[in-house]
């Protein structure tokens, strides 16, 4: 393993310092969610609907219902709703998990409490989440912008090394250093996850800073999230650079567009014809998605899924770049 | 003895591109595989570095047989491949010590800045250095493990007059400190002027071996006298490129008779390797 980290740290530099891959792999999929997010959302304020069913009036935000019934038939309409069934009690739908609901649900309390006797006496709150998988369009573009940066930065990265142009070039100068192939996939798959947390972070900071936006983080999901993404897109680079070594970056290109349109990173999949939902399956870049909102709070899938996927994703990449790093180093060219 | 091959064959499906070639090199020796493109030079030399598989034959290292070229031998031999590309985005400081980390031992990358002349270009992108100083780093990173053996294949292809003297220079320093160097080139003067042994490689056989002053002696060649290919010259010897190449014994006569011919541009020389592979093969080495 020696000079591990001096080649992850060559990788890493030969990344950050070329035009080509720096675009690619993080200024487009920024320049991507900047565009896209200043189109979709709504920066002068919030989008959340709410309505309550009570007897008294109340002043807070949404809509009052008088037939309790009606409102609850109704509930999927509106981002959360309140049922307030006594002078103590209030029952609680959520569509969604933000700090928004939850501040809309402090001041019904409050609201309630004033109404009612002007004390600060306690009301109980029943949360009953109904559909949590509900998230607004910036949140929607953000992960599905992570999900587009890790892939490109899998897939293309993994491309350069291990087709034609890369075996004969680069690859061929390592493969007389006294430098074995299990140290070589190590360092670059490490080089990758590096990357692939610069490019989150850029992301971030980014929607803090022009979308003020607050959401939900889950360390380590996110950390999950990108390693076995990043190991997964490496694999589908293998995969092509191995069936198709001379086009390989040709296909890339244009399965990077076909993923960006059917794996639901701008736009929710439901949208797609029948047939198109079905091909959507196959792209990997769907389970990616899913896989970075899980980790910001979006409940698309279940804890377990997330793990099958991530599992996956990161044996199917160990296994491919075990066995490309072995065509790699020791397959005459 | 720091090399030896004995009976190397290498065959590309029904392609035999080694006929079961024999030589050995001496340590401290600029040893040269001379011969045209495609006549085994650098199928023999990528099977010694470890790129390629042998087909047949026995390579002796250090004095011991091996099988594998394995990191034991990586580690006390250096490569410049014919053609070797870099991390174009790292300093030219920052590619040395990235190959130096990769040997257990090895020379400051500082002093192999200073031996291949790229001091001022320390932080330089890759990228951004002509042909010639890139070649001189390539060769830098030949020798940054401080190697016993150095591979150099056609090291100098490529380059104007001046970058390949540069590089002649680098290989003489070698030679100085001891080192053992293996050259492959189809460049006559390069071997000549280099090689303390040449290696006459054509079509997967070595024709001849030996010191170059020796091969030229042996192969019984005179006097050269060229003249530019023409309608009038072109039966008077072997034609390479746009010459026609005549042997002589009798300088006088063969003179007379070019100038008989109306051909009065014509050169008289000593014989070099590229008569003896001539006379060898039939063709030029750049045929």
């Amino acid at each position: 393993m020696r000079n591990f980290i001096g080649l992850a740290r060559a990788l890493f530099l030969q990344a950050f310092r070329n035009k080509f891959s720096f675009f690619f792999n993080i200024l487009l999929p920024l320049i991507f969610f900047i565009m896209f997010g200043l189109v979709f959302s709504d920066l002068s304020g919030s989008n959340f609907s709410f309505a309550y069913f009570s007897d008294i009036d109340l002043n807070i935000e949404g809509v009052r219902y008088r037939d309790k019934e009606l409102l609850l038939k109704e509930k999927n309409k509106f981002d959360a709703i309140a049922i307030v069934v006594a002078d103590d009690e209030i029952i609680v739908y959520k569509n969604f998990d933000d700090y928004t609901v939850d501040s809309w649900i402090e001041s019904l309390k409050i609201e309630l409490e004033r109404k009612l006797n002007n004390s600060k006496k306690i009301l109980e709150v029943d949360e009953k989440p109904i559909n949590i998988a509900s998230i607004s369009q910036l949140e929607y573009i953000f992960t599905g912008t992570l999900a587009l940066s890790i892939m490109s930065i899998g897939m293309f990265s993994t491309i350069n090394i291990f087709s034609t142009r890369g075996k004969s070039g680069l690859i061929k100068r390592f493969k007389v250093l006294p430098l074995s192939p299990t140290s070589f996939v190590f360092s670059f798959s490490f080089s990758q996850f590096l990357i692939g947390f610069v490019s989150i972070i850029l992301i971030r900071i980014t929607s803090i800073f022009l979308f003020s936006m607050e959401i939900k983080e889950n360390l380590f999901y996110i950390v999950i999230s990108i390693i076995s993404s990043t190991l997964g897109m490496i694999g589908f680079g293998v995969i092509l650079s191995v069936l198709f070594p001379r086009i390989a970056s040709s296909i890339a290109q244009v399965l990077y567009t076909i993923f960006i349109f059917f794996s639901g990173i701008y736009f929710p999949t439901d949208f797609l014809p029948k047939f198109l939902k079905f091909i959507s399956l196959f792209t990997p870049v769907k389970y990616m998605v899913n896989m970075f909102r899980y980790s910001y709070g979006i409940k698309e899938i279940s804890q377990i899924n997330f793990f099958i996927y991530s599992i996956f994703m990161s044996l199917l990449g160990i296994f491919l770049l075990s066995y490309g790093g072995k065509i790699l180093f020791y397959k005459e060219e | 003895m720091i090399l030896k091959v004995r009976n190397l064959e290498k065959r590309y499906g029904k392609l035999q591109a080694l006929k079961g070639i024999s030589f050995q090199v001496e340590e401290g020796t600029i040893f040269s595989f001379l011969g045209p493109n495609g006549a085994g030079k650098t199928t023999t030399v990528e099977i010694l570095e470890g790129l390629r598989y042998k087909t047949l034959g026995e390579i002796y290292y250090f004095g011991r047989k091996v099988e594998k070229i394995g990191p034991e031998i990586k580690e006390r031999i250096g490569v410049c491949l014919q053609k070797t590309e870099l991390f174009k985005e790292l300093t030219v400081i920052e590619t040395l010590k990235l190959f130096r980390g990769f040997y257990r031992k090895g020379l400051d990358p500082k002093d192999v800045l200073e031996i291949v002349g790229l001091q001022e270009k320390e932080k330089s992108r890759v990228k951004n250095l002509s042909g010639g100083q890139y070649q001189r780093l390539v060769l830098g990173l030949s020798f940054i493990n401080d190697p016993e053996l150095i591979f150099l294949d056609e090291p100098t292809t490529g380059l104007d007059p001046q970058s390949r003297r540069h590089i002649w220079d680098i290989i003489l320093t070698f030679k100085k400190q001891g080192k053992t160097v293996f050259l492959t080139t189809h460049y006559m003067e390069e071997a000549e002027r280099l090689a303390d042994v040449v290696c006459i490689i054509d079509n997967g056989e070595i024709i001849v071996s030996g010191k170059p002053e020796e091969l030229i002696k042996q192969s019984g060649l005179k006097v050269i006298v060229e003249v530019p290919k023409n309608a009038k010259s072109i039966n008077l010897g072997e034609i390479v490129e746009d010459k026609v190449i005549i042997e002589t014994e009798n300088v006088n006569s063969t003179i007379q008779e070019v100038m008989n011919l109306g051909i009065e541009n014509f050169v008289v020389r000593h014989p070099t390797l590229e008569d003896v592979f001539l006379k060898l093969t039939g063709k030029g080495l750049r045929d």
